[in-house]
């Protein structure tokens, strides 16, 4: 078992000291590590639905195209990861270059749907949670429900803004990478929206129900 | 004839790089701002001002308005009457870009060979030059990311192809771009021309003002597609609402009997370009 610390049980090198809050309109303040702890009890993550916005502070691996191919490379040819990924969170995310004086410099996410092809072999080793943009495949969601995951969201295209929420970039792997190589991010208050929760529910499922009040927009738009 | 010392080229590449990268421009902007003025949806509008706000810091703060600093795009119209001296044109805004990319701290998003992929760096740019009047030249650049420009389009239609038909393509080439590609988007739309001439006019497109002029008939299929895309529900960040689109800026050109091409150009919220006439 896999759990967080301040919670119960033995902390989680990757997401050791985290704590997150959620801040949705339920009100209360409830743990994400808690959430991340049920999961890793495989009781399912109940807490974390999708919709919700919470607001996370811990610690993130930044990795993107490149990184996940020489991950899955390394795990299909059995060779030892740069970095634990039991309970860790990956960030699709390569940042620009660091300004002097700063910690980072812009760093929003990058489209998730392109690490769809390497992801389930990451979450098959405990990955559990993945953070990008944009709408996931139907075999990623079907393994996020499987291995009790989640797939959240962030401010797309604010690398400024999500910059000022960065406490320390740590390179971990793969510098030849240069903005793709994998960095150990510690974060605070990174704001998060539950794209795809445990349950396999989208948030993208809800948009379309919300949004499709005639049976076929597309028609009806056309024809109007 | 006047003579342009090809370091005022350079010069001028690399203040666009960093104020193409640093500075939201006015009219997407505006364009933002009306759009939450009118988006009801809490969702959208807290998107949206996340959006407005981060363009604020990232000019406050000399940071990139979005991470993906693009693959540069640059478009000289060079006049006839000028003369280069001291070196290529080419080469000065290559070395301007590479010079602006680095002291921003932007990112080395370019890599050398598209198939072997390779160490990325920031440049080459793709550096698209016409000959026009006159003894200035009139540097524009567009940083591209690539968000959306994987889910840009192009169609070859036959002559005889309806509006509707070529407005279902353009409607379905945005839905299919959604939460990915970083919406609300402006669009570039290239109509007519050869195949490659369109995809350079739905490019050449987006570095117009959103607020523009444009002949009739286009004019209102512009406010169409408008009014159509922002009824798809897609919304900030693909999460429902009014915005999903900032803007629809067409270009067409003559085309063959034969033919009639539609290339549409989509570009993400951060839709960032900057012009220095030298």
């Amino acid at each position: 078992m896999q759990c967080i610390k301040g919670v119960r049980g033995r902390p989680s090198p990757a997401l050791g000291g985290c704590s997150a809050n959620k801040v949705s309109a339920e009100g209360g303040l409830a743990p994400l590590a808690e959430v991340l702890c049920v999961q890793h009890n495989n009781l399912g993550n109940r807490a974390l639905k999708a919709g919700e916005e919470i607001s996370y502070s811990g610690k993130l691996y930044t990795a993107r195209d490149q990184a996940h191919q020489r991950l899955v490379e390394a795990i299909h040819s059995g060779r030892k990861l740069p970095i634990d990924l039991k309970g860790s969170i990956i960030y699709y995310c390569g940042p620009t270059e660091t300004p002097k004086g700063k910690i980072i410099g812009s760093c929003g996410p990058t489209t998730s749907s392109r690490m769809d092809s390497f992801t389930l072999p990451l979450l098959k080793l405990g990955l559990s949670a993945m953070i990008g943009k944009g709408n996931r495949s139907p075999e990623v969601i079907a393994a996020i429900r499987k291995y009790q995951a989640v797939y959240f969201v962030t401010y797309s295209g604010c690398g400024a803004l999500l910059a000022r929420q960065i406490k320390k970039k740590t390179l971990v792997a793969y510098a030849d990478l240069g903005p793709e190589a994998i960095y150990e991010l510690e974060v605070k208050d990174f704001p998060l929206i539950v794209a795809v929760d445990s349950q396999g529910n989208s948030i993208y499922e809800q948009v379309k129900e919300k949004g499709l009040e005639c049976p076929d927009q597309m028609e009806e738009i056309m024809n109007s | 004839m006047r003579e342009i010392k090809a370091d005022k080229a350079r010069d001028a590449a690399a203040d666009l790089a960093q104020r193409a990268n640093f500075v939201l421009r006015k009219d997407v902007k505006d364009a933002l701002r009306m759009a939450l003025a009118k988006e009801t949806d809490q969702r959208a509008r807290k998107i949206l001002k996340a959006i407005i706000n981060n363009a604020e810091i990232a000019k406050k703060e000399k940071l990139a308005i979005c991470q993906d600093t693009g693959l540069p795009v640059v478009f000289g119209e060079i006049g006839q009457d000028t003369r280069i001296t001291g070196g290529s044109l080419r080469g000065a805004i290559s070395q301007g870009l590479q010079l602006g990319y680095a002291q921003g701290n932007l990112r080395r998003s370019i890599v050398k060979d598209p198939l072997s992929r390779g160490v990325s760096g920031f440049i080459p740019a793709i550096i698209h030059t016409e000959i026009v009047k006159g003894d200035k030249i009139r540097l524009s650049l567009l940083p591209k990311g690539f968000g959306c420009e994987n889910k840009s389009q192009i169609r070859m239609f036959k002559p005889t192809a309806s509006i509707e038909e070529i407005k279902r393509f353009i409607l379905e080439a945005v839905e299919k771009a959604g939460p990915d590609a970083c919406p609300p988007f402006v669009l570039g739309i290239g109509i007519g021309g050869t195949q490659d001439y369109a995809a350079f006019l739905a490019k050449k497109a987006l570095l117009k003002n959103i607020v523009h002029s444009s002949p009739p008939a286009v004019h209102r299929l512009e406010k169409e597609l408008m009014k159509d895309i922002n009824r798809l529900n897609i919304g900030p960040m693909g999460l429902g609402g009014k915005t999903t689109c900032l803007g629809v800026n067409i270009l067409s050109y003559p085309t063959h009997i034969a033919g009639l091409p539609v290339a549409i150009n989509i570009s993400c919220h951060a839709l960032r370009s900057a012009v220095k006439i030298i």
